[in-house]
């Protein structure tokens, strides 16, 4: 057995677990929300920062995981910065864990400068959360450069761009998966520096009382924070190029001129489009704010024309059979372009004046996280599976994608409607202006369940079989 | 655009969306192999217009420049922090000034431009105006060491609250003020 196996197989195993338990926490909140449940507001928001960090962290770290399994097949993949990642991010999110639910600490997962050092929480709790975030971006930021060192051996980095196909050049060929891998591990680079400054400033702050500049500081949390979840969705799209032809029983994709285009301007847009958090921030630049907006109504456009086009060209009267893996990632698309709309029309300036910080929001970016993103990783998890075990989950297939698509579509239906009757977010319980918030949230946390049974059929499926795989019983 | 165009636009693309995925997944049951690569300039080509016009249209409406060629009747100046709001129409530069607003009702007139000049002085709050009937009509960040000004000409008489829209720490949910607008 390859180590490579075992450190995803681990990587699987550990993000499998964790996810019902997150899953848990946001259903918690909803019922609080909904008035069925009576937490404390530090209990509520514990499990709010809670739930973000570990849903980002392990769905970030999945996407990496499986783009490190799949770049084998083009480079040689040292199995070091992988493990290190687990290991370092298994130590983060302990530390995390500790901060949180020993140490109250509530600031939300994007813990916005300088509410850490307002917030009712035990004093060691900050110092370990700041430390947390060190362990896992010091993991994180290893895992990335070690993926980019083993492109960049033996592709160069006009090659690994795919330059060479820009002006209509075959040879060397660049396959669509190290083009969309080395634009999404460049696009990491600079925001993983932005977060090692932000964290620099927090510990200064900390530790000498020096106060920082908040419009910097949310700057950088932003940069940072949207970079990141933007970047994993890529990763899942660069896994999405690399299997879903076969499915279908196609050649590979190319790298076609528009492909090699789209993807180096993709590459440029991720880095402006984060402007788009802070429209409502007035004293900001007025010309970012003009970037924000364009940056990102321009992000979606490649990626709709190239590779939504391509994937519904895969399938259009390919006699294809379909399967758990093919649905997960075929819906997936379909639900990041939904909730790639819904992010768009809150994109626009005139419209985040009336939607910022309401649940449109999480309405969107559980959209494409939940339905796309997540899929992506699911559908990468079932090949590996049926790779490893050879059980393609033909058992799970209708009632796990049933429960989970409908589960979910109802339960970002009721954010998008609660939010366009500007029910906030990030509430404990909703104030008697907003109170339908309270009926909306109930409706998300019925429609979750039916998410969180299809979760837990799956887990006890997938996690079996990758066991056998990480103690090399398979 | 108002919240409920937004939601019908975003209802209506959703659904042409599915559409289109639902037909091309019916399709994948027939193997007679069929190119569409033509239509994805069309495809590229209408997404470009689409989001031209769009773009186009909404940037001209930047909230930051509301009634900018317009004096405002009234000034108004706003505290955020942990977790009330201090609002007059006197300047609040310190704590003196913020316990002494903390608790005013103010009226400001119907039909008249009014600034708010709006900063915290702890963590980021957000400032966001719930009209009568109950929707956000505008909205923006009070940021400790900033003050962001928004202009706002209110065409509807009553009571307004403004409510906390950025996540601020426990007692989050609760923080808001009312004015009175007539």
């Amino acid at each position: 057995m390859k180590a490579l196996d075992r450190i995803t197989a681990a990587w699987i195993v550990t993000v499998l677990l964790v996810f019902p338990i997150a899953i848990l926490l946001g259903i918690l909140m909803r019922l609080n929300q909904a008035n069925v449940l009576e937490l404390s507001s530090l209990t509520f928001y514990s499990f709010m920062t809670a739930h973000g960090l570990l849903m980002v962290g392990i769905w970030f770290t999945m996407s990496m995981a499986g783009v490190s399994y799949l770049l084998q097949r083009y480079v040689e993949v040292k199995v070091w910065p992988v493990t290190l990642g687990y290991v370092l991010t298994l130590v983060g999110v302990v530390l995390l864990l500790a901060a949180i639910f020993l140490g109250d600490f509530h600031t939300g997962w994007y813990f916005l400068y300088p509410l850490p050092f307002y917030a009712r929480t035990e004093q060691w709790a900050t110092t370990a959360f700041l430390l947390s975030l060190g362990s896992l971006g010091v993991g994180w930021t290893v895992w990335v450069l070690g993926l980019l060192v083993a492109i960049l051996r033996k592709y160069s980095l006009s090659q690994a761009l795919a330059w060479q196909h820009l002006v209509g050049k075959q040879e060397p060929e660049t396959p669509p998966f190290i083009l969309i891998t080395t634009t999404t591990l460049l696009g990491l680079v600079p925001a993983f520096i932005a977060a090692v400054v932000l964290l620099v400033l927090f510990f200064i702050e900390h530790l000498s009382g020096v106060k920082q500049d908040a419009l910097l500081m949310k700057n950088l949390t932003f940069y940072f924070g949207h970079t990141l979840v933007n970047e994993m969705l890529y990763f899942g799209i660069a896994t999405l190029y690399e299997l879903f032809p076969s499915f279908a029983g196609k050649p590979p994709y190319k790298t076609k001129p528009f492909v090699a285009a789209a993807w180096n301007l993709v590459l440029l847009v991720v880095w402006t489009a984060y402007f788009h958090h802070l429209y409502m921030d007035f004293v900001q630049p007025t010309v970012v704010q003009y970037i924000g907006q364009l940056a990102s109504w321009i992000a979606p456009i490649p990626a709709v024309a190239v590779t939504t086009f391509s994937v519904l060209a895969t399938v259009y009267r390919s006699g294809m059979k379909w399967w758990l893996a093919p649905t997960f990632f075929f819906t997936g698309v379909m639900f990041w372009i939904i909730g790639g709309l819904g992010a768009i029309l809150d994109a626009i300036v005139a419209n985040n004046f009336v939607l910022h910080n309401t649940l449109w929001v999480p309405g969107h970016f559980h959209t494409y996280n939940l339905l796309g993103n997540v899929l992506f990783s699911l559908g990468f998890i079932t090949w590996f599976v049926r790779e490893k075990s050879g059980d393609d989950s033909s058992r799970l297939y209708r009632p796990v994608a049933t429960l989970y698509l409908l589960g979910g579509t109802g339960f970002v239906l009721a954010f998008f409607i609660a939010g366009s009757a500007s029910v906030m977010r990030r509430v404990d319980k909703y104030p008697h202006l907003v109170s339908s918030g309270s009926f909306w949230a109930l409706i998300g946390a019925i429609f979750v369940l039916f998410v969180l049974t299809a979760v837990l059929f799956y887990v006890f499926h997938a996690v079996r079989r990758c066991w056998r795989v990480l103690v090399g019983s398979s | 655009m108002s919240q409920s165009t937004v939601l019908t636009l975003f209802l209506l693309g959703t659904a042409i969306i599915a559409i289109v995925f639902w037909w091309v997944w019916r399709s994948s049951y027939q193997t007679a192999s069929q190119s569409v690569e033509p239509l994805r300039r069309w495809v590229f080509i209408g997404l470009l217009v689409f989001a031209g016009i769009f773009t186009g249209l909404t940037l001209s409406r930047m909230p930051y420049f509301l009634y900018a060629d317009e004096m405002p009747a009234r000034v108004v100046h706003v505290v955020a922090r942990q977790f009330a709001f201090a609002i007059s129409e006197r300047p609040i530069e310190n704590d003196a000034d913020y316990a002494a607003a903390l608790g005013q009702t103010v009226e400001l007139p119907v039909g008249q431009v009014v600034e708010f000049r709006v900063t915290s002085f702890d963590v980021n709050h957000g400032f966001a105006l719930y009209a009568p009937h109950g929707r956000i009509v505008a909205q923006v960040q009070a940021m400790p060491g900033y003050i962001n000004r928004l202009r706002w000409r209110f065409d509807q008489p009553g009571e307004y609250i403004a409510q906390c829209l950025e996540y601020c720490g426990a007692a989050h949910a609760g923080m808001h003020a009312r004015f009175v607008v007539k």
